[in-house]
């Protein structure tokens, strides 16, 4: 159980840093790539997966508040 | 577009399919170990409510003094229960915001990040394209991608080839829709696309109108917009692009700013048309 609540805290430390390097790798492209295309591009696709990445994070960071609460309920039985 | 474009281009490639790689790999492990939580506070409801069962059935027939004891573990039993039910209401909780994120990822990894991903092998292919055809020069004239209008690269008498980053219109915005006879924006696209993938480079190869009617009949492309004789009448027919130069030295498109502006945003960078003063 506790092993099931420490796996969901490294998922969502993995689900940060991921959003992390994506937003690393947007920062370098936007030094040498900055044009109407670029803009266009991330207007029409990349803006969106951004905010996936984002919110996979704060979505986790709910999960695993709850299924805490549920392995601490079950302790305090 | 350039080669270091061309490097960030690849950069978000790699980073957009790594993303999706680890954004899946995490979705499924959330997923189960959610699952697992869930079925370990289930099986703990199930254990407590027995015994609170078990000490219901040894309270009835008991003794007074046995009755106090047992009544007294009941309670405790009932609390216990009662705590894995709450445990069980967080976990079901847990499990509908799991299915929910994973629901979410798998339509980002598979909806949006595969057309993404196309979007910038696309761009790639056009630099790879643009960089390996040769442009003709006329003597005197400076190649066309490399600043200033080129020479009659296309072999149509006062059409050349000019960078388009070059010209600006703000002074004569775009107003109207796309609309040339019924055209829309992606039938624009399209044609901006094919001139740069297929067109420019077949008439630079020497290939001629006919040629590209020639495939569009045997590709069954008798009608409509989106047809390589098309799309050569559209950049280099009656009505090409018409350039202009301001005074301070850029360059104005008194003709053809929606097929300026969609090439810009597909990363074009020159176009052929007709250039005036």
């Amino acid at each position: 159980m506790a092993d099931s609540s420490r796996h969901l805290r490294a998922l969502e430390h993995a689900a940060r840093d991921a959003q992390r390097v994506l937003e690393t790798s947007v920062s370098r492209a936007d030094e040498t790539w900055s044009d109407d295309a670029r803009r266009s591009f991330d207007a029409e696709y990349l803006a969106a997966i951004r905010a996936d990445a984002r919110r996979l994070g704060v979505e986790l960071g709910e999960i695993v508040a709850a299924a805490e609460n549920a392995l601490n309920a079950l302790q305090q039985g | 577009m350039t080669r270091a474009s061309s490097q960030a281009i690849t950069e978000l490639d790699s980073a957009l399919s790594t993303w999706a790689t680890v954004a899946t790999g995490i979705a499924l492990q959330t997923t189960a170990a959610v699952n697992a939580i869930a079925t370990e506070v289930e099986r703990a409801v199930r254990e407590r409510a027995a015994i609170v069962a078990a000490v219901e059935a040894r309270i009835a027939p008991t003794q007074p003094a046995e009755r106090t004891r047992l009544t007294r573990e009941l309670q405790i039993a009932n609390g216990s229960l009662e705590d894995a039910r709450r445990g069980l209401r967080s976990a079901t909780e847990a499990g509908r915001r799991a299915h929910s994120m994973a629901r979410r990822i798998d339509e980002s990894t598979n909806s949006r990040v595969p057309p993404a991903l196309q979007s910038l092998r696309r761009k790639l292919d056009a630099l790879a394209e643009y960089e390996s055809v040769s442009v003709p020069n006329s003597p005197g004239s400076p190649r066309g991608a490399s600043g200033a209008p080129g020479g009659n690269a296309f072999g149509v008498q006062g059409i050349v080839e000019v960078p388009i980053d070059h010209a600006t219109f703000d002074d004569n915005p775009i107003l109207g829709p796309f609309g040339r006879g019924g055209a829309t924006l992606s039938d624009y696209r399209w044609a901006a696309e094919t001139w740069e993938t297929v067109v420019r480079p077949g008439v630079l190869a020497g290939k001629t109108r006919d040629d590209f009617a020639r495939q569009d009949a045997a590709a069954g492309r008798l009608t409509g917009y989106r047809r390589l004789g098309g799309v050569y009448d559209m950049f280099l027919g009656d009505e090409p692009i018409q350039f202009s130069r301001r005074a301070d030295g850029t360059l104005d498109v008194a003709n053809g700013r929606h097929r300026v502006q969609v090439a810009r945003q597909l990363g074009i960078t020159r176009l052929p048309g007709r250039m005036h003063g």
